[in-house]
């Protein structure tokens, strides 16, 4: 079997061991805009270009996932209101948050916006456009934050996890209205079938921001609420991405329903497979920086034959530990997805 | 004038107080501690930053968190807000230094940035904050605007991090004696010392965990002007006696 082939990753979901580990890009929206040498703010509004700089990095670096919408994930705020700024570098960023006195303000939004957003509307015409060109050679991805992230960005970060201490019902009603948004986000490309997978990040979830305590209470039982009706309703599960050593927190993204867990390079992978053997598939996890960005061709190999001889072969897809940079050499992209040379 | 007894009363009331995230309770003990005639430098740091100290401690162990540390970062601004302007010490001898800060360009997450900040501000520092998204030349601008001795860069992505090392090398263009720190999420010792950098977090997964590290160092400092000011026999109101000096 072919370790590029979205079957082998459909067996890795299953927790069978392909006859290759598979390897794929795991986000790498910005990358793949630099590829194409456009800006974000270039693609962020225009269908064919974002197509077009999907498919060009396919072109140079075939996966078996692509993963669209990709650094754009802040658009689903900008959508309901929030202030969205283009820097030169990096990806589109929530300058002005939807909130700005009380939580109440989220009972004004219409979630209808979603629909009629010129960079939603890109993301889905994108998912559309690259799953007629590659067909079953790829499964297509749609990417967002998860509801704990797109909460705190609709709020503003530093009064949210605040809040999370002072006023929790504050954080249960915006977790709350972020599951509405991402519901109203994908269900136009569940219901047309257009998209094999989910993937959700959850950066602001991370043990670096907030306890295991914390997690439990307001990240479990919003992400399980748009899992369950991901899979329930529309049969496609959901890949979960948490920045950080997510260590303590394991067992607790097991119970979200995530059919894969992201790991972040942080992780000691050997640890993770040990305490999530049989459970769910693992997925990771190449330092992005210090081994993509800086290392060369050899320190990818390395690390690949580290990553693999950790998370052993039942369960488990070789990727970046979390988004790549737009720099990342080509090559080493390519030897860490034709990691079998 | 408050007893030794009650001085360290104060200054256990200001310390619990920060370390609890009680906003109330570190700026009644703050105004405890101006009216009975605490010295305001002792209770920033023998109080408020020894709470701080703690707080560090205990993110460290994993007890607290960025939640926590944010509040207890708002008690401790409550009471440097009232007792900075009463600090009486000669400018000559305090804690000297200047700093540039800011987020590097495309990231915005400044959570840690503000942290460190607070604790340069905490010793005396003159904090230069270029805010959050800074184009990279903007470092390079504002180091020589103000000569500062340290530039301290933060992110907390891995796709904006690549922008730290442009700004080391343009620093070191124009100084290469110049003193960098760089912190954030994605950063660690390694990456510091490729790119030429003097410091970063030295098992800290972010830059917060740097500046929490950083309140011991700069107690340390606290001590060493207290030092100098014992030996320089310092005059009642804090400044130095001319007749003595």
């Amino acid at each position: 079997m072919n370790a590029h082939t979205p079957d082998a990753i459909r067996e890795a979901f299953r927790l069978g061991a392909p006859a290759q580990t598979p390897a794929t890009l795991f986000g790498a929206g910005q990358w793949s805009v630099y590829q194409l040498g456009c800006s974000m703010r270039e693609v962020a509004t225009d269908p064919d270009r974002m197509t077009a700089a999907l498919l060009e990095a396919q072109r140079k670096a075939p996966s078996p996932i692509v993963f669209v919408g990709s650094g754009f994930n802040n658009q689903l705020i900008g959508a309901l209101g929030g202030r969205i700024r283009y820097p030169r570098l990096g990806a589109p960023e929530v300058g002005v948050p939807i909130i700005q006195d009380s939580a109440d303000e989220v009972d004004r939004l219409d979630l209808s916006e979603v629909d009629r957003d010129p960079a939603v509307f890109t993301v889905r015409q994108t998912a559309r456009a690259v799953g007629q060109a590659l067909g079953p050679a790829a499964i297509v991805a749609v990417t967002q934050w998860g509801p704990f992230t797109t909460a705190g960005q609709m709020y503003g970060l530093d009064g949210f996890l605040r809040a999370t201490l002072t006023a929790p019902e504050v954080v249960h009603r915006m977790t709350g209205f972020a599951v509405l948004a991402l519901k109203q986000y994908f269900r136009p490309l569940l219901e047309e079938k257009q998209i094999g997978l989910i993937s959700l990040a959850d950066h602001s979830a991370s043990s670096d921001l907030i306890s295991r305590k914390a997690f439990a209470k307001f990240c479990l039982p919003p992400l399980m609420d748009f899992i369950d009706w991901a899979k329930k309703a529309y049969r496609v599960d959901t890949w979960l991405h948490i920045c950080g050593n997510t260590a303590d927190k394991w067992d607790l993204m097991v119970e979200t329903g995530a059919v894969c867990l992201s790991l972040d390079q942080k992780v000691d992978l050997g640890q993770a497979r040990r305490v999530c053997r049989g459970r769910v598939c693992l997925a990771g996890n190449i330092d992005p920086v210090q081994v993509m960005d800086q290392g060369g061709i050899s320190d990818v190999l390395a690390a690949v034959q580290r990553c693999r001889e950790a998370a052993g072969r039942e369960g488990f897809i070789l990727t970046t530990g979390c988004e790549m940079t737009p720099t990342t050499p080509l090559g080493n992209v390519q030897a860490m997805l034709d990691n079998e040379r | 004038m408050a007893t030794p007894e009650r001085q360290a009363e104060i200054l256990e009331q200001l310390k619990n107080s920060v370390i609890e995230y009680d906003e109330d309770g570190v700026t009644r003990a703050a105004g405890d501690a101006l009216a009975e005639g605490v010295d305001a430098y002792q209770a920033v740091m023998d109080g408020l930053a020894a709470g701080m100290d703690v707080v560090g401690t205990y993110f460290a162990q994993g007890e607290y968190f960025v939640p926590e540390v944010l509040m207890c970062a708002d008690a401790l601004y409550a009471g440097l807000h009232l007792l900075k302007p009463h600090i009486k010490m000669d400018p000559a001898t305090m804690v000297k230094g200047s700093v540039v800060i800011g987020t590097v360009e495309g990231d915005i997450h400044d959570i840690g940035k503000n942290l460190v900040k607070m604790m340069f501000e905490v010793a005396g520092f003159t904090v230069h904050d270029l805010g959050r998204d800074v184009p990279l030349d903007s470092f390079v601008d504002k180091y020589l605007e103000t000569d500062a001795d340290i530039v301290c860069m933060s992110a907390m992505m891995t796709t904006t991090m690549i922008g730290m090392p442009v700004v080391i090398e343009k620093v070191r263009a124009k100084n290469p004696r110049a003193k960098i720190m760089i912190g954030g999420a994605p950063i660690n010792e390694d990456i510091a010392s490729k790119w030429g950098a003097d410091g970063t977090g030295k098992d800290a997964p972010n830059a917060l965990q740097e500046a929490l590290n950083m309140i011991g160092v700069l107690r340390e400092l606290g001590d060493q002007f207290t030092a100098q000011r014992t030996q320089k026999e310092w005059g009642a109101d804090g400044l130095l006696d001319p007749a003595r000096s």
